[in-house]
């Protein structure tokens, strides 16, 4: 077998147009504010522990360009504020590395002024902030750390360490600006209380997901599409930071806005991490959440959908899901464009069990039946007309309140239903 | 047509390791390998393969968690997906066929063995990489720094035990250690030795081999000797550098590089070596810009050893080579940095250190974060 030279790639002229526009909106002085006239501290977090107390807030894109002069956030830059208070008798340094652990210098943001009068003021400005990491006994410091980025939820961690001991602060900040998905979505009134099953025995709660469809719809309720093959367990809260601190992104509801920004990221493969994703059907329902994962570009990233499903298991919610690999755009009839996913559907799951796991995020997890094997020889279509093959089984996990190490997740032999 | 795996000579290469449960073996195929195994060039695209074989001698099954290699992994279909074009309709099935019977397995049953290929993103220079594998009980986890074929690294030819002669080399014990190193070069100087250069703001302390294993296990990379050989070369003790080593951020807009040189001193079992670390960042198209904040890139230098477990003890020492920010900012002073004057020493640790077991030496108090 010999191999063709390899297709064109699109041409990117218009990358270009794209990036003058925005010299020309994001050219401007340095006029920064103070840090006490932009009330973004208003929606500031606070944590304490063993002597130290951490209080973090971050600003949205508006009150950014307040306190900086530049548009950081079109830069894909978002600064945290971090303030910390060492109440010890001893010496303690702070790690922005905990915070993103790439980064940006003070002086990196600085170059983003553009007339050289203007910079020389941003670099004083910025290098007010401070780069350095000790923090002396009874001293309050804060200061700026430059990261990468996320819209809906920030989630970051704060580390504190000296000779004798660590702090590790977790953070899940909200940040204005981004209509989320799940945020139009009212959990209470899903269901009324006598729809809810409430299920204590394991048997008789096996049964129950093994019933549940084997796969979403389309908005009619006709077409069967992707396999529906998670099962997630948990408080809600719970189960929220534990996929953002898995790195997953919050989706952005489809509107005019977003509608050009995916079409831009997907023109010019740049990373617009939180573009819509179209609508599949459980109970006969649009998804309740949908949650992205990005990976090298727009084009190449996981898509995860929950739907809240009508049943408790030990008093924790219960929800059932879907979760794909794209590898590249197609076009079809059916949507303009669409993603063409992994037809290994098992590998994706597996992936998800491990993501969780490696974040600690994952207790327990167990497979159960309800999906219908298609082997790879007799592959079955989704919605979009992409086949996929399957053993069959659903990944059953549990989400802890807890961060939970490696060594202490447990797999529970559900394959027997009687067990 | 596709060369047998069961003749490629990688397997012969492969480096074992194991536990009392778990036995893991790894190879790196170089570029040319690639092309033949897969019969296309997947380095084009960025995708390394990485062979392994796990045998489970346990008698419970065995999972093998293919994110603890690469948590961006290529699953196999993806990569058949994208080298679709140019095969007809039966050479394509047969392409995915084989990217799917070649993948690698997560589970191996009790006494049973199995091998396959991981896609990862692929690394210049030495491939570091961790095989994470889980049944009853406490994962078994394996770290490997493999060299990949076809990549000479620029210290291909430095040889610790050349450099200097007895008679250069000074040994130090504990006490007279922190003054020698005090007094150790400001900065590195051109070729001539005239003009001071950029300052030398770390001090590592370990073996050579310590050193190496550091370096990749917190995600710095080699240099080849080639575009080792295209940088603007730096001098301290009469000589370039010995070695240059890299961190490239994920986005791609920022970029750290460490130079090092062998200190002519011994201290116990350990070397001293000399480093200068200096940030670069990229403002849009590819032109590259120095930070002249050197002393951010110092920090970050010291974070990315910690949080990559490579160290066990951290000391600061005041230095008299300040420029201050201020006189830089003001274009007062004709330097293209300016720093705090403080070096950063750091201890070597060959095993994996969490942040918890660091020691940080009782010297001069680190500079302050923060207003």
């Amino acid at each position: 077998m010999t191999r063709q030279a390899s297709p064109t790639r699109p041409k990117r002229w218009f990358a270009g147009t794209v990036l003058a526009l925005c010299l020309a909106g994001c050219a401007s002085g340095f006029k920064p504010k103070t840090i006490d006239q932009v009330p973004f501290r208003d929606r500031s977090v606070t944590q304490v522990e063993n002597g130290i107390r951490v209080t973090t807030a971050v600003p949205d894109a508006g009150e950014t360009r307040d306190l900086f002069g530049i548009s950081l956030y079109r830069k894909r830059i978002q600064p945290v504020w971090i303030e910390i208070e060492n109440m010890t008798a001893e010496d303690i340094w702070f790690l922005p590395f905990g915070v993103d652990s790439d980064y940006h210098t003070p002086m990196e943001v600085a170059a983003l002024t553009r007339k050289s009068s203007a910079r020389q003021q941003a670099e004083q400005h910025f290098l007010r902030n401070g780069v350095n990491l000790g923090i002396r006994p009874g001293e309050t410091r804060s200061g700026f750390v430059f990261t990468e980025l996320d819209q809906g939820t920030k989630a970051f961690n704060v580390d504190v360490f000296n000779d004798d001991d660590t702090w590790q602060f977790t953070f899940f900040v909200p940040v204005p600006g981004l209509a989320t998905d799940h945020g139009n979505v009212d959990f209470k009134s899903l269901y009324a209380d006598d729809q809810i099953s409430h299920y204590t025995d394991a048997a008789e709660f096996i049964r129950a997901l093994q019933q549940l469809p084997c796969c979403v719809k389309d908005s009619k309720g006709e077409n069967f599409g992707d396999p529906l093959n998670l099962v997630i367990i948990g408080e809600p809260l719970d189960i929220y930071y534990a996929v953002i601190r898995a790195d997953w992104d919050e989706t952005e509801v489809v509107s005019a806005a977003s509608g050009l920004r995916t079409a831009m990221s997907f023109l010019t493969g740049g990373k617009y991490r939180y573009s819509p994703v179209s609508s599949l059907y459980v109970f006969g329902r649009r998804q309740d959440i949908a949650l992205q994962r990005i990976r090298e570009n727009i084009n190449e990233r996981n898509h995860f959908r929950l739907w809240l499903a009508p049943m408790t298991f030990q008093g924790q919610s219960v929800w059932i899901g879907q979760i794909s690999r794209d590898i590249g755009v197609r076009f079809t009839t059916k949507t303009i464009t669409t993603h063409k996913i992994d037809p290994d559907v098992d590998e994706t799951r597996e992936f998800l069990i491990e993501n969780l796991a490696y974040n600690q995020v994952l207790s327990r997890f167990a497979y159960v039946g309800g999906v219908g094997a298609a082997p790879i020889e007799s592959p079955r279509g989704n919605l979009t007309g992409d086949p996929y093959f399957t053993d069959g089984l659903r990944a059953v996990m549990w989400i802890p309140a807890k961060p939970t190490d490696l060594q202490d997740i447990r797999y529970v032999d559900w394959s027997d239903p009687e067990g | 047509m596709y060369e047998a795996v069961e003749r490629s000579d990688f397997r012969e290469r492969a480096e074992s390791q194991s536990d009392a449960r778990v036995q893991v073996s790894a190879a790196v195929l170089g570029r040319e390998e690639t092309t033949a195994v897969f019969g296309i060039d997947l380095y084009k695209q960025g995708i390394q393969p990485v062979w392994m074989e796990i045998r489970n001698s346990t008698n419970s099954l065995a999972r093998y968690a293919v994110v603890s290699t690469d948590r961006y992994y290529f699953s196999p279909l993806e990569v058949a997906y994208k080298n679709r074009g140019g095969y007809s309709d039966e050479g394509r099935s047969e392409m995915e066929e084989r990217f799917n019977k070649l993948a690698m397995p997560r589970y191996v049953d009790p006494g049973e063995s199995r091998s396959g290929f991981v896609f990862t993103h692929i690394a210049a220079g030495a491939k570091g990489f961790n095989v994470d594998v889980f049944g009853s009980g406490a994962p078994s986890s394996f770290t490997f720094l493999l060299r990949v074929p076809g990549f000479v690294p620029d210290y291909a030819n430095f040889d610790a035990a050349s450099i200097y002669s007895a008679e250069e080399l000074t040994a130090y014990d504990d006490e007279q250690v922190v003054d020698a190193l005090r007094a150790m070069p400001c900065c590195s100087t051109d070729q001539s030795g005239d003009t001071a250069g950029e300052p030398v703001n770390i001090m590592l302390v370990g073996s050579g081999p310590e050193l190496l294993k550091a370096l990749l296990r917190s995600g710095w990379i080699e240099t080849s000797a080639k575009e080792a050989a295209e940088q603007q070369p730096q001098f301290l003790f009469g000589r370039m550098q010995d070695a240059i080593f890299r961190y490239k951020s994920s986005a791609g807009d920022s970029l750290y590089e460490i130079r090092f040189w062998l200190a002519p001193m011994l201290y116990g079992q350990d070397r001293v070596w000399l480093g200068q670390i200096k940030h670069f960042y990229v403002l849009g198209g590819s032109l590259r810009r120095f930070d002249p904040d050197v002393d951010s890139a110092r920090n970050f230098a010291m974070q990315k050893f910690l949080y990559g477990q490579a160290l066990q003890s951290i000391g600061w020492l005041a230095g008299k080579a300040v420029v201050p920010a201020e006189s830089f900012l003001e274009r007062l002073i004709n330097t293209p940095y300016f720093t705090d004057g403080y070096r950063l020493v750091l201890w070597l640790s060959a095993e994996p250190l969490s942040v918890a077991n660091i020691d940080v030496k009782d010297w001069d108090l680190p500079p302050r974060w923060g207003l």
